[in-house]
Parts: structure tokens; C-alpha cells; sequence
């Protein structure tokens, strides 16, 4: 007789839940983004905003391990009580209904931008909404095996990415490291674009390997990281800095150069799979915040939450009133939400310590 | 009932899927194919836009629509031709850009180009080409006996004379890019129009123009000198050659293959910047008129050393044609910046690219002669 399947994320699945949580609209921007600071050592400050993510992502671990089977508003509720708890747990669902609202936004920006200038945002956003509601329904396990067949179409992308590296040259990067400090004062800018390993507070007790759950984070923050960095580089080497710096979407006029045998605009290509990229990431952040605030409710009417933060989601989208305005909410975003995501998970870590709080150990849960 | 409802719900969104709410039938579509500029000679103001689309249409005598307006900007020329066009203009099959010398040689090409990388729609793949002696609007309006519709016939010259090495890669990415970015200029293709002074109906591609750092066209590269320009920058996929080299008090003609170019580039700051380019070449499938045993190696070596003179002075006199003008079309900028950076950010580089030192010299191995062993006896 087979063994029977365990209920929960395989590791793969694990890596694409993470993965699917950052990967989205930051990287159509990073170029400019760091490049406005770090120069052409943008890539260089990437690269370490990957190793301050990964430190973060560490932290939540910690946290996390000690509550293997407890998502943030349990854990919380029982670390700090049922008030404060639910306070942490409410604020963090706020965040993650704005983050995914902020990748919407970007993503219609997009959109509107490029090909679809006549339609309607409203159009989309309730077509994507829809989809978004419908895949939160259906719980996290069917959202784990979307993101993991959503990962695997995701390697098409990659090929595309190599078709303008026929223009690449290196002198473009050159010389490396030669913008000295400028290259840390870029960090705090590119690690913004890596917030979203922080829904391993919801997702960590459906992990089936808990004990491989470091070593799963470092794999899906080093593939990030390597698909900004190799962004930006191809960017880099193929733009060249100062014209990347005069574009609002360097991302989609690097995809502008060259074509393939069967395919002429393979911008039109990218923009369509990365659509999907950036849904995905919504569709995380969406389920995050929904099942927090389900779980408030006892983990009940998770059905009910779903549907009702849509309207929540369609106002936040359209709190900013052009682009502008999308990109200083976005920086806003990222000023608050690592402080409130570090500082969250430093107190629970601390209050738990001090009062000897560990599911592990069996200790007063 | 909710079932139902639900369907006809769903049924309903499906009038707001995207690709239904702006429908664009291709029927519709005026697709230009290519653009050319001219400079308007009653109001210098004004430049005269020429855009010529298929008709698509069996109903339709002529394969070609061509259109001409005057406008200040490419947006409101855009307005212009679709005032006169029966069907809806979009600019993402535009293959190549025509603008006449003076156009060039202005500035205005510059200005053109910036406000076509606002269009989104525009292929940035498309050519970019000037054309000597000539309107832009006369290139587009040839009908050439092998190829009627103009604009098809000189993508494909250009296109196939890319690929053979005759000219270099100009795209409006390429021009976007090198225009842009510190330490190289933009470099387009050149072409003129052949036949009687009565009875022009082709164009031949004549060279390349070489456009300094504020986007205006001040010299031009004869078709030996691209040649020349594809071996330094590795510009093109082929690179063949012609050139006559003294042997033995005759000139002789040669011809070959640049199978490999490596070239390094490394420069000095004292008063002035000193650009040392150093180049290795394979030659490969060489032609010499020559009554010599072509495999005995003492005869490929002087052949590899009268090449590598050839090419060296050839070489050094182009670089110095592109100082007179200003135009670092090699991109030697791009070298002092990165082996000398603090010097170059408060530098004007094109200022500094007339006065530098430019040293050439060029290495060649003969990979293989002809298929004879003495070729003219």
C-alpha cells in the first residue's frame, strides 16, 4: 500500500510560494531605481539588499520555528495577548492588502502604459480581482500549486531575457565598484523590492519539511536576487546607464531590442508573462491578508474575508492618482513595511524569550 | 437561479476582456512602413513627413499608400496622415526611417529620434538611414523594376548589406542607446539614389554618417571606410574586404575574410588623452593577385604584414577623419571612462576626443589563400 501524501507545501512548492511573494513589478524598475544612486553598480547593491532580505527572512525564521504550527495572528495573540495581537495581526493584514494593491496599481500603470491604452483600469482590475478572489477561495494548497506551475512557465521568461543580449557590452558595467560608497546608499532603495519573503509568517505551519525551511528561503531569496541582479546587468549592458536612467520602464525598452524568428515584439511577450508574475504576487499578499483575518475570526468565514477585502483592495489601488504618485506610495510602502515587518518579528521574538514562549519545547502554549 | 445569474454575469464581463474593448481590425490599419524626413524648404520651422503604408486591399491599384505632410513635431505629423487616411495608423511594423542630408546634418534627426522613443508603439528595431543628394520623400516615392514598393527594397538592402558587412547596424534602439550614453556617438547608414539624372528608380547604400555628441550629422564614411569601421567595432556577422597592397613595386588586389577581430584598447592621461587600439585580425579565404607560391609560408607571412600596413594606416585615418569631426563612432570615450573615470566626469568628451592621440596597430594571420597555388600565373 502507498504511503499516504502529506497535507501540506512540498518544498518546491515552498520556493514558488516565495519566490511568487517578491518576484513582480520591482524588477521593471530596478534599474532605474538603483541606478539613480549606485550608478552602474547598481547590480553590486542588488546583490547586498539579497543578503539584508536573506538576514530579515532569518529573523521571521527564528520567529516562525518557534511556533511551527501557528501563523502570525496565533502566534502573536498568544506572545503578546489577545488585544495587542490582534493589533499586530490587523496592521500586518493592512500591509499586505496595500502591497497588493501597490502591484496591481504598477501593474495596470503597465498595462496602460504599453499596450492597452484605451481600455478602461477599472476593466482590469475587477477581471483581475476576480481571479485573485477566486484562487483565495480555494485555499492554500491550490495556491501553492499555482504559484509552482506559474514558477515553471516562469523559466520561459528567462529565454526571453536573452534575446537583446546580442547589444550586451561589458564597458557599460564598467568600471565595477568605481561608485564606492554610493553603491551601500543604494541597499535600503533595492531591498525594498525584496519584501514579501514576510508571508513566511502565515505560510509556515503548511510546510510539510520544517526543518529544511532556511535552507528553502536562502534557495528562493538567491534565485531573486539573481534575477534582479541579471536584470539589471543585462539593462545595464544593453542600454547603458544614462539612457536607463531617462526611462520610467527600462525593463520593457531593453525587451524592445532585438526579435526572434517567430515572434517580432517580444516586449509584447514579456509584458503579458510578467502580468502573470505581478498577479502572483498579489494573489499571495491577497491570501495572507484574507487568512489573517480569518484566522481573527477563529479561522472561520476565511469564503467571506476574501470577498470583502476586493472592494478594499479596488479603493487602495486607486488611491494614488497617477504615476507619480504610484512610485511614492510604492517607496513609502517599502520605507514602513521593513521596519514594521523587522520590528514586529524582533518583539515577538523577544517577548516570547522572556516569557519562555516555545511551541518546540512545549512551554505555556 | 444563482447558477444562473452567475452565468450571465460571467457572460457579461466578457464584453470588458481587454482585447474586445479596443478591437482593431487589421483591415483597419494603415501599417507604415516607413517614414522619411525632410527638411521644409518655405518654413525651416517645418519638416516635410512622408509615410508609406501597404494598402492590403486587391481593390487598391497601387501596392503602396504614400502620404506627405508638413508638421513641427512626429505627433502632430502623425495627426496630419491620419487626417488623410481612410484607416487607422499604428507605427509597430515600421522597418525603416529615411531622413535627407540637411535633416542630418541640422540636428533635427536628433530631435526626431528623441520624440520618437515617446511613441510606444514604434519598432525599435526599425533602420535609421540618411540619404545623400536626394529628398527622403524621393527615396520613398522610387519604384524600383525588381521591387516596386520602395520602402520593402531599401529594408532589404539594408538588411543584406548588414549581413555581408558593407554597412553598419543602425537601428533606432542603436541611436537611442549611443546617443545617450558618455563616450560614443551615433553612426547611421547612408545611402544615395542611382540611375539616369531622368530615370532614378534604385538607391545603392553609399556609406555611413557619423553624428557627433549633440545629435548632429558632421561627416560621413565613404563604403571602403564602413568597411573599416565594421572591422573595429565588430558591427557586422560577415566582414569582407577589398583593398590594393604594393607587392613587389605593383599594387595588387586583395580581397578576404575577416574571419576574428580582437581589438584592446588602452589609454593614458598626460596632457591630453593617448589611445593605444591594438588590433588582431584573422584573415581567412584571402585573394591575392599574385604570381607567388602561395603555400610557401614566407609568402603568407609578407602577405599578413602588408595586410596589417594596409589595414593599420587605413584605420588611423579614419579615426583621425572622426576626430575632425567630433564623432567618437568607436566609442573610444567608453574606454578612457572606465580606465581613467575621475578624469573623464568633468570632462566634455568631445572636446577631448578631437585633441587625443590615436595610435593604431594591426596584427594579421593569413588563415588560408584561395584555392590555387600560384593564383596569377
Amino acid at each position: 500500500m502507498a504511503a499516504g501524501k502529506k497535507y501540506g507545501f512540498s518544498d518546491f512548492q515552498w520556493v514558488a510560494v516565495m519566490v511568487s511573494a517578491i518576484l513582480g513589478a520591482g524588477m521593471m524598475t530596478l534599474p532605474r531605481a538603483v541606478g539613480e544612486i549606485a550608478g552602474r553598480d547598481g547590480w553590486i547593491s542588488i546583490i547586498l539588499a539579497g543578503f539584508v532580505a536573506w538576514t530579515a527572512a532569518l529573523i521571521i525564521w527564528l520567529l516562525c520555528r518557534k511556533f511551527p504550527t501557528r501563523t502570525l495572528p496565533e502566534m502573536s495573540m498568544l506572545i503578546l495577548g489577545r488585544p495587542l495581537g490582534i493589533l499586530v495581526s490587523a496592521l500586518y493584514s493592512l500591509y499586505a492588502l496595500v502591497v497588493c494593491s501597490l502591484a496591481l496599481r504598477i501593474l495596470l500603470s503597465m498595462l496602460s502604459t504599453w499596450v492597452f491604452i484605451w481600455v478602461p483600469l477599472p476593466v482590469f482590475l475587477i477581471l483581475i480581482l476576480i481571479a485573485i478572489g477566486y484562487v483565495g477561495r480555494m485555499g492554500a494548497i491550490t495556491l501553492a500549486r499555482l504559484m509552482e506551475i506559474k514558477t515553471i512557465l516562469a523559466v520561459a521568461i528567462v529565454f526571453m531575457f536573452m534575446v537583446p543580449l546580442r547589444e550586451f557590452v561589458s564597458l557599460n558595467l564598467r568600471p565595477v565598484g568605481g561608485e564606492g560608497l554610493k553603491i551601500l546608499q543604494a541597499v535600503p532603495n533595492a531591498s525594498f523590492s525584496f519584501l514579501g519573503f514576510e508571508v513566511m509568517l502565515i505560510f509556515f505551519p503548511f510546510l510539510i519539511n520544517k526543518n529544511k525551511a532556511l535552507k528553502l528561503n536562502s534557495i528562493a531569496l538567491g534565485l531573486v536576487t539573481a534575477a534582479y541582479a541579471a536584470g539589471v546587468v543585462f539593462v545595464y549592458g544593453v542600454l547603458g546607464l544614462e539612457y536607463t536612467l531617462n526611462l520610467i520602464w527600462p525593463l520593457m525598452t531593453y525587451m524592445r531590442i532585438g526579435t526572434l524568428p517567430f515572434v517580432q515584439r517580444v516586449d509584447n511577450m514579456l509584458l503579458f508573462a510578467w502580468a502573470g508574475l505581478i498577479i502572483s504576487v498579489a494573489t499571495v499578499h491577497y491570501f495572507s491578508a484574507t487568512y489573517t483575518l480569518a484566522t481573527l475570526s477563529k479561522r472561520k468565514y476565511h469564503d467571506i474575508w476574501v470577498l470583502v477585502s476586493l472592494p478594499l483592495v479596488y479603493l487602495l489601488t486607486n488611491v494614488p492618482s497617477n504615476l507619480a504618485e504610484t512610485f511614492v506610495f510604492s517607496e513609502i510602502v517599502g520605507m514602513i513595511g521593513y521596519p514594521f515587518l523587522l520590528g514586529m518579528a524582533v518583539l515577538l521574538l523577544l517577548v516570547a524569550k522572556i516569557r519562555g514562549l516555545d511551541e518546540r519545547e512545549g512551554k505555556k502554549t | 437561479m444563482i447558477r444562473f445569474l452567475f452565468t450571465i454575469f460571467l457572460c457579461g464581463l466578457l464584453f470588458f476582456a481587454g482585447g474586445c474593448w479596443d478591437i482593431l481590425l487589421i483591415e483597419d490599419l494603415a501599417m507604415v512602413i516607413a517614414i522619411g524626413f525632410d527638411v521644409d524648404p518655405e518654413n525651416p520651422d517645418l519638416m516635410v513627413v512622408t509615410m508609406t503604408s501597404p494598402t492590403l486591399s486587391e481593390e487598391k491599384k497601387e501596392p503602396m499608400a504614400t502620404v506627405t505632410v508638413k508638421a513641427e513635431s512626429i505627433d502632430q505629423a502623425l495627426h496630419n496622415v491620419q487626417r488623410q487616411s481612410e484607416d487607422i495608423l499604428v507605427l509597430g511594423q515600421t522597418n525603416v526611417l529615411v531622413f535627407c542630408e540637411e535633416f542630418a546634418r541640422s540636428g533635427r534627426l536628433s530631435e526626431v529620434m528623441s520624440q520618437l522613443s515617446q511613441l510606444r508603439d514604434i519598432n525599435a528595431n526599425a533602420k535609421v538611414v540618411v540619404v545623400k543628394g536626394a529628398t527622403a520623400q524621393n527615396v520613398l516615392q522610387l519604384s524600383s523594376p525588381v521591387e516596386p514598393r520602395a520602402a520593402v527594397y531599401l529594408v532589404d538592402l539594408l538588411e543584406r548589406n548588414h549581413f555581408t558587412g558593407m554597412i553598419n547596424q543602425a537601428t533606432v534602439s542603436e541611436y537611442w542607446r549611443k546617443h545617450y550614453t558618455l563616450g560614443i556617438d551615433p553612426v547611421v547608414a547612408l545611402i544615395d539614389i542611382t540611375g539616369h539624372e531622368d530615370e532614378k528608380e534604385g538607391f545603392r547604400v553609399a556609406g555611413a554618417g557619423l553624428f557627433n555628441s549633440a545629435g548632429k550629422m558632421t561627416g560621413t564614411l565613404t563604403d571602403e571606410e564602413v568597411i573599416s569601421y565594421n572591422i573595429i567595432t565588430g558591427d557586422a556577422p560577415r566582414r569582407r574586404f577589398i583593398t590594393k597592397v604594393k607587392i613587389s613595386g605593383h599594387k595588387r588586389n586583395v580581397s578576404g575574410l575577416i574571419e576574428r577581430s580582437k581589438v584592446k584598447i588602452k589609454t593614458k592621461i598626460k596632457d591630453k588623452p593617448s589611445i593605444d587600439v591594438r588590433m588582431e585580425l584573422i584573415v581567412d579565404g584571402l585573394d591575392a593577385d599574385w604570381d607567388a607560391n602561395v603555400l610557401d609560408p614566407k609568402v603568407t607571412d609578407k602577405l599578413a604584414k602588408l595586410l596589417a600596413k594596409d589595414f593599420q594606416g587605413n584605420i588611423q585615418e579614419l579615426f583621425e577623419k572622426s576626430q575632425k569631426v567630433q564623432a567618437d563612432f568607436a566609442g573610444l570615450g567608453r574606454h578612457v571612462r572606465v580606465q581613467h573615470s575621475e578624469w573623464f566626469n568633468g570632462k566634455d568628451w568631445a572636446e577631448e576626443y578631437k585633441d587625443a592621440d590615436i595610435s593604431v596597430s594591426v596584427k594579421v594571420t593569413v588563415r588560408r589563400i584561395g584555392t590555387m597555388v600560384k593564383p596569377e600565373s
